[in-house]
């Protein structure tokens, strides 16, 4: 697999590891830069200006609004 | 004959304040819970928080509360039928619609907390969302129990005014800044990961340890991912690039994209190749690196124009809809559904939208957003108006001759928009790539002849890496980062342009036209004499209350000037702009406007700022007014040595030696010009090859302004409407503009300068691969350096010289 013979000496996949690393840290982003694009096609980044005033204001009571 | 002199300005400066919106209360103060307004709509405004438990707003910002619009004629109920509310809604199924209104008046955070607390106002509003940099609100409310229209005029009531018209209407804007989120978000992500990748095979030139034999072992796995990572890069985030220069090469002439999109194709070609016969690792992280970071400019861009610039064509200017008659029944019509023969009924303040004749009633047709001439045009049965007239008066009847977008005007409009559009943002980037390709390709064929005798298997590897370290990435970055930040602070200090053309257009400027009235007078506050028969506290009384009604800025002056004054009721009020007003009070009728309008002869001279009063048909004195001219004016004036300079002006001449005081000896002045002449003279100056800056105030030199190479509207308030120019400035930056110029010519040198520095890492990159010796890694450092650099560059430089500028001359 990823064993080299090297003069006589044999090195045990050690560095096989970055390849895996490599691997699972890609899957990783790209389940992160998924979510990302989910984001935005809801809308979330088209507009960043206005929900940094949003979060000062105080909460008001949640009433519910729409009837079953 | 007595005078009594009234002076405005000392008596302002003892005004209280509106509790509401902060603005200064003449005498007719509202009492209201201990606190005062100045006018009733304040109050209202302030009753409805209070009752709904939303005194918070108050808060948050002293005086945020904004003053609603008092007229009356907010006919929104062309909202409710069905095609025109299909139009304007996003959305609507089970009872619960969402629109999206825009709201030019949101400027704060308290219009941001008082926007989203609307469900809390009226309990048929679900939610409302503000969004603030596009100054909209969207809402969703239950459709059964409230209408769209009494939402706009809800709106409307608490001083948010929606604007609906057809720009309004356009929605294709928020995909397009979406796709390029995507696109950039994408290439991100395969730059990071395409640089993990690489990392290893960069190590390589400079050690010789035994890694090698394992990373040997298994580059296909470093060099297959990299690969595999640019795809996306290549087919998805870098295509607008290879679109433009596509473009640009079927219309026959070269812009700067075009030596980019050769730059990645070569780049992705020479790596694909490389890789497959094992010759190097490949430049893809060079690839990404490159899409990454020009899609970031293009981003900023993007950002700039979105909150800074404006669109001032037609499509803002006129309304969605317009009252058709059929059969007897008055409908409200979108316009694009007008067919020519159809009749249209045009209230008093609403545009003609297509060119039509007139079948009933008096036309009075104002249009001074079209030809600039704000004199009131009669019109009979039988007579063609064009499209783009406001009516002034009573309601008239029209028959359609010309669809919308056929009529005169809107072609005019559309065409004049299209070209101006058309001359790109960056005219200078653009014109210097025609002589970068040409070089770059000098020194490619050079170079290849060279290594043709000297080592021909290179060739290839040397002419490929000249066209990929040439990309003229830095290049490209340079002028929309100088030019956007400069757009900022431009924003910040009071001037608004349309786009970065202008600025580019106004470092060029040669001659500056001024208009006189509005623009170097002041709007505010003015001498105000009165001259004739001694008036009785009764007889100022109603004229005040007559003035009252009119937007005229003399009639506002004088409003103003009559300070201590009460004001009683009116009847009969009829306003006709450009002669005079008139009004029953009481049993006494009263006139007031030109001579001529109050009975008398008019004089030989036309000189606007008379205002006479007649009573009872009996001429009993005239207002007369003094032009005042803005503080500051003649310090701002020494500022524009550079400059030939210009006055144009409808008045008569009898404020020429004053202006000759102000201004320098070579100045021209020009008086008692009618909109015509104005943009004949700037015609003829441009027939010089002058560049002209016309600055006005856009009522009675539309036309000019819009002839101008740059045609800058001075305005008290941003929000309103003024046709085809270039850009708006504040009143209160007036005193700025000789800065704002030199600041352009700064700009333009400051371009040059980034120039300079991208063509300096192209020397540098080029020294490596004319001698063969671009290795990826070299490429990987350099590209993205020069791109960080530059834009890092554009920006300091560019805040630098604003903080350095002193902005206020006073």
């Amino acid at each position: 697999m990823l064993n080299f013979q090297v003069e006589g000496r044999t090195f045990v996949g050690a560095m096989g590891i970055v390849m895996l690393m490599i691997m699972v840290s890609v899957t990783f982003a790209v389940v992160f830069l998924a979510l990302f694009i989910l984001g935005a096609r809801d809308g979330q980044f088209d507009e960043d200006e206005s929900p940094a005033v949003r979060m000062l204001m105080d909460d008001k009571k949640v009433k519910d609004k729409i009837d079953t | 004959m007595k005078s009594l002199e009234l002076e405005s300005n000392f008596a302002k400066s003892m005004k209280e304040q509106c509790f509401h919106c902060g603005q200064d209360i003449e005498l007719e103060e509202v009492k209201f819970d201990e606190k005062k307004f100045c006018c009733a709509g304040c109050k209202t405004v302030y009753e409805i928080l209070n009752t709904t438990g939303l005194e918070n707003f108050y808060e948050m910002n002293s005086d945020a509360g904004i003053r609603p619009d008092s007229r009356a004629n907010h006919h929104f109920d062309f909202l409710d039928t069905p095609e025109i509310f299909d139009k304007v809604v996003d959305f609507s199924e089970d009872g619960v619609t969402l629109v999206n209104f825009h709201i030019p008046v949101i400027h704060c955070t308290s219009c941001v907390w008082l926007l989203e607390s609307l469900n809390t106002v009226n309990e048929n509003i679900i939610y409302s969302h503000v969004s603030f940099s596009k100054k909209n609100v969207q809402i969703s409310f239950r459709q059964d129990k409230i209408k769209l229209s009494e939402v706009a005029r809800l709106l409307t009531q608490l001083g948010y005014k929606p604007a609906v018209s057809l720009h309004s209407l356009d929605k294709k804007e928020i995909s397009e800044s979406r796709m390029l989120m995507y696109k950039l978000t994408i290439a991100g992500f395969c730059f990071a990961n395409i640089m993990i990748l690489a990392f290893p095979e960069y190590t390589l030139p400079f050690t010789n340890a035994s890694p090698e034999v394992w990373l040997d072992g298994n580059k296909w796995f470093f060099r297959g991912g990299m690969f595999l990572l640019s795809l996306p890069v290549m087919f998805f985030s870098a295509t607008d690039y290879f679109k433009s220069a596509w473009q640009g090469l079927k219309n026959r002439y070269i812009n700067i994209d075009l030596p980019i999109a050769i730059g990645f194709w070569v780049l992705f070609l020479r790596s694909t190749y490389d890789i497959v016969f094992d010759l190097s690792p490949g430049f893809f992280d060079t690839i990404a690196g490159l899409a990454f970071f020009m899609l970031i400019g293009k981003w900023f861009q993007q950002r700039t124009y979105k909150t800074l610039a404006f669109d001032r064509d037609y499509k803002s200017f006129y309304p969605i809809a317009v009252l058709r008659i059929n059969q007897g029944v008055e409908e409200p019509t979108l316009l694009s559904e007008l067919k020519v023969g159809d009749r249209i009924l045009i209230r008093n303040e609403e545009i003609i939208p297509a060119d039509a004749v007139l079948m009933k009633g008096e036309g009075m047709i104002d249009n001074s957003f079209v030809t600039g001439e704000s004199r009131l045009i009669e019109k009979k049965m039988g007579d063609k108006i064009f499209a783009g007239g406001k009516q002034s008066g009573q309601a008239i009847e029209l028959e359609v001759i010309k669809e919308v977008n056929q009529s005169y005007l809107t072609q005019l409009w559309n065409k004049e928009a299209f070209s101006k559009e058309d001359s790109t943002l960056n005219k200078l980037t653009n014109s210097i790539s025609q002589y970068f390709v040409m070089i770059i390709l000098a020194i490619a064929v050079i170079s290849a002849v060279f290594w043709y005798f000297y080592d021909s298997t290179q060739i290839l590897q040397v002419v490929t890496a000249i066209l990929i370290i040439t990309c003229p990435c830095a290049l490209a970055l340079s002028s929309p980062f100088i030019l956007g930040n400069t757009m900022r602070v431009f924003g910040e200090k009071g001037l608004y342009i349309k786009s970065t053309a202008t600025i580019e257009s106004m470092a060029k400027v040669e001659n500056l036209v001024f208009d006189k009235t509005g623009t170097i007078t002041e709007n505010q506050s003015a001498q105000v004499n009165y001259i004739g028969e001694e008036l009785s506290e009764e007889e100022l009384a109603a004229i005040k209350s007559v003035m009252k009604n009119s937007n005229h800025p003399l009639s506002r002056i004088i409003y103003d000037s009559l300070h201590k004054v009460q004001w009683v009721e009116i009847s009969n009020y009829q306003e006709i702009v450009g002669k005079g007003q008139s009004a029953k009070v009481g049993s006494k009728e009263i006139k007031i406007g030109s001579k001529r309008f109050v009975g008398k002869e008019e004089d030989s001279d036309v000189n606007k700022t008379r205002v006479y009063i007649s009573i009872d048909s009996i001429v009993k004195g005239k207002f007369e007014i003094s032009n005042q001219y803005r503080k500051g004016l003649k310090e701002m004036v020494s500022h524009l040595g550079g400059y030939s300079l210009a006055i144009l002006s409808g008045d008569n001449d009898s404020e020429k030696e004053n202006l000759s005081q102000i201004f320098p000896d070579s100045t021209q002045f020009y008086f008692n010009q009618n909109p015509e002449q104005k943009l004949e003279y700037i015609e003829k100056e441009q027939a010089k090859y002058r560049k002209v800056l016309m600055l006005g105030d856009g009522l009675n030199d539309a036309g000019a302004i819009q002839q101008s190479d740059v045609g800058m509207v001075l305005t008290e308030d941003v929000n309103n409407f003024s046709p085809s120019c270039d850009a708006i400035i504040k009143a209160d930056s007036f005193l700025s503009f000789p800065v704002f110029l030199r600041f352009s010519k700064i700009s333009i040198r400051l371009i040059w300068a980034a120039f300079t520095l991208s063509f300096l890492y192209n020397i540098i990159g080029l020294s490596f691969a004319v001698t063969g010796n671009l290795e990826p890694v070299i490429a990987a450092i350099l590209m993205p350096i020069s791109s960080i650099s530059v834009v890092i560059f554009a920006t300091l430089s560019v805040r630098l010289s604003a903080l350095l500028l002193k902005w206020n001359l006073e």
